[in-house]
């Protein structure tokens, strides 16, 4: 089912919570709205739901107008944070619920929960009540509840936070699957931008209720469409610097070090982004600048160092293979390489990103 | 090595001897005063329950089940057991319902919500006496309710509420339930504001009637709290004594007599202590096994 959202405002009294968003999620897509706290994304998805009604716009789905709906002529299934089971009711009941008094024979009732449980492997689990359940276990019996009803629409909202972080990551690969397996329309909700990342054919970025991006993984990363989404997809955060363009001889300039600028570059340039991935720790002479660590983050597979850059207000994070050891105090020299850096102009706009990493792999082959 | 053993058991041996006796010392406040006001009273009733008093100075002989053998033939106590069987309709059963509507009504999130909830509090702190004494007033043959029935034109006659033995009984319990509304509806709105949106939200979006709300989600969810209102009125039913004795006394011709209310006449206004001991004993056991039942049956342990 393709979900069409136009022009989508939603205000709680004074507070403007979504303001004039307007996105189309395609039949079949996995997409996920992410931004941090109070961005709107929580109350899209809950009006995409038909349990909020917006102040201003249409929801179509499947060309169909859905804005006024009620929830259950929407034919969608929503997956609560806290999973909202029946404390009450055993797992095969707090999923055979949502079919009871429909035109579904028991038989056929019976059958699905069995598929479903099977497809989570909550079999041996299905008599006890949610409180017996931990909470990976309440989070399958959560979707299952949704997966029996055969929707539509999958709608999930925040269902990873409550775990730990190990079966988090187990969680997330598990949803990949299931969305591979069910092929249903999915617009996952998360404040968490390596969940966005990892799971989505499309992600959408929001802030202050308004859209900032959507577009693939690779493209909010490579080429994020503002210094918002800059900042916020990819951890640790993209490095941010005050910066003047020379158009004359070509360059970027800091307060620190001049390096020579990308040459698509041009107009108004005020800040140089670079990702911590993208800068190169060399000996002092043959960086572009040098700078002192300060701190040391051992994190197994890559290290993180923070840096101090005379010159520089703030410091500049960078990251390294997991190989490489620094203390705090040792001097290094940093290198940027100028085709992967991001400029922004005075609004915040991104004026240059990198080519995507896909397109610069084929040209080498 | 046997020397370290010995010395080893000696040193438990001298620690348990030294008990540490200070919680005990700490606790002994506390002990004291429930043995003087609860286990001693309970016990001397208890015995008193197996004997008879033969003078007002206390002298007593024993008499066996005597005592319990005379309550429970008492035709007046079956009249009196009856009697409190309705009377718990209006402790118990309609305020339950009418609270937790109420209850139900003020969680949705009406206008003016909590000064409703104050104003159906309100009956809950009028003392059981005034409450009584008010509702006498209203029920008197000059009273607003017959004046405002007999202007509407309802009945041409003023009637005597409280001297009817049909009514009587009707009328202690038209007072009980304005009384005990309020504190039903706290209890039970406590337990609904307790209860979190998102399940009724997922029922929503699997398209479950309002009905099937209630019946499969706010009534399983709200048990513990219907079952604390549950208990608590049907000790406070057994118990009940100035809701009749002040309006009714209990008459006319015992039509609104209660157990408490005839329990009383037989122990203070008989003097018939060894008897009021034994009807005291049954009226507790009847407490804790219909308590027990409710809870049996709601099948929950947890209160």
């Amino acid at each position: 089912m393709e979900i069409q959202l136009h022009d989508i405002t939603k205000r709680f009294d004074e507070l403007v919570a979504v303001n004039d968003l307007s996105m189309t999620i395609r039949d079949g897509e996995f997409l996920t709205l992410v931004g941090p706290s109070g961005c709107g994304k929580t109350t899209t998805l809950r009006m995409i739901a038909g349990l909020e009604t917006p102040t201003d716009g249409i929801i179509e789905f499947g060309g169909e107008d859905m804005t006024y709906a009620s929830p259950q002529e929407r034919e969608l299934a929503f997956v609560f944070q806290a999973y909202a089971l029946y404390p009450h009711m055993s797992a095969r009941k707090n999923m055979s619920f949502a079919l009871e008094h429909t035109d579904i024979s028991e038989e056929e009732i019976e059958q699905r929960i069995s598929e479903t449980a099977s497809m989570l492997g909550i079999e041996e689990h299905l008599d006890k009540n949610p409180p017996a359940l931990s909470g990976g276990q309440q989070q399958r019996v959560a979707l299952g509840r949704s997966i029996v009803r055969d929707p539509e629409i999958f709608l999930l909202d925040e269902p990873l936070s409550n775990l730990d972080a190990k079966l988090r990551v187990k969680m997330r690969a598990e949803l990949q699957q299931l969305h591979r397996e069910i092929q249903t329309t999915t617009i996952y909700v998360t404040h968490d931008q390596e969940e966005a990342m990892t799971m989505s054919d499309r992600v959408a970025i929001l802030n202050n209720g308004d859209l900032q991006q959507i577009d693939t993984p690779e493209v909010v990363y490579s080429q994020p469409a503002n210094r918002f989404v800059a900042g916020f997809i990819g951890s640790p955060s993209m490095n941010f610097l005050d910066c003047r363009f020379e158009e004359s001889s070509g360059t970027i300039q800091t307060d620190a070090f001049t390096i020579e600028a990308p040459s698509e570059a041009s107009g108004d340039i005020t800040t140089l982004g670079v990702r911590p991935e993208e800068l190169t720790i060399v000996p002092t002479r043959d960086g572009d600048f040098s700078a002192e660590v300060t701190v040391f983050e051992q994190i197994g597979a890559y290290n993180i160092i923070h840096l101090a850059v005379d010159g520089l207000d703030e410091g500049i994070v960078a990251q390294v293979d997991g190989s490489k050891h620094f203390d705090a105090g040792d001097t290094v020299g940093v290198d940027i390489d100028p085709k992967h850096v991001h400029l922004f102009d005075a609004n915040d706009e991104a004026v240059y990103n990198p080519p995507l990493a896909s397109e610069e792999s084929t040209a080498l082959v | 090595m046997s020397e370290t053993q010995d010395s080893l058991v000696g040193k438990l041996t001298t620690d348990r001897s030294q008990l540490d006796w200070r919680p005990y010392v700490y606790l002994l406040p506390a002990f004291v005063m429930v043995a003087i006001f609860l286990a001693y009273p309970l016990v001397d009733t208890f015995l008193l329950s197996f004997q008879e008093v033969v003078t007002l100075g206390g002298e007593t002989r024993w008499v066996g089940l005597d005592n319990y053998v005379a309550v429970v033939t008492d035709p007046l106590f079956w009249v009196a057991a009856k009697n409190t069987l309705i009377f718990s309709v209006g402790m118990i059963v309609l305020p339950l319902v009418l609270g937790l509507g109420l209850a139900m009504a003020i969680n949705r999130g009406i206008e003016g919500r909590s000064f409703l909830r104050s104003l159906i509090f309100v009956p809950v702190v009028v003392p059981i006496v005034v409450a009584g004494i008010v509702f006498s007033w209203l029920l008197s043959p000059n009273g607003l309710v017959n004046w405002l029935l007999t202007t509407a034109g309802v009945i041409e006659e003023p009637a005597r509420f409280l001297n009817s033995t049909t009514l009587s009984l009707p009328s202690v319990m038209l007072m009980v339930l304005w009384k005990r509304t309020g504190y039903y509806m706290v209890i039970l709105l406590a337990g609904l504001q307790g209860l979190p949106d998102d399940v009724y939200e997922a029922a929503k979006i699997m398209g479950k009637s309002r009905w099937a709300m209630f019946r499969h989600i706010t009534l399983p969810l709200l048990k513990p709290a219907i079952l604390i209102t549950l208990v608590l009125g049907i000790i406070d039913t057994v118990r009940a004594f100035a809701h009749v004795y002040v309006m009714t006394g209990g008459g006319p011709s015992n039509s609104s007599e209660i157990l408490s209310t005839h329990f009383y006449q037989v122990a203070f206004g008989y003097f018939n202590f060894g008897k009021g001991a034994a009807y005291g004993f049954i009226l507790f056991g009847m407490a804790l096994v219909f308590s027990t039942i409710a809870i049996k049956l709601s099948g929950g342990t947890e209160i």
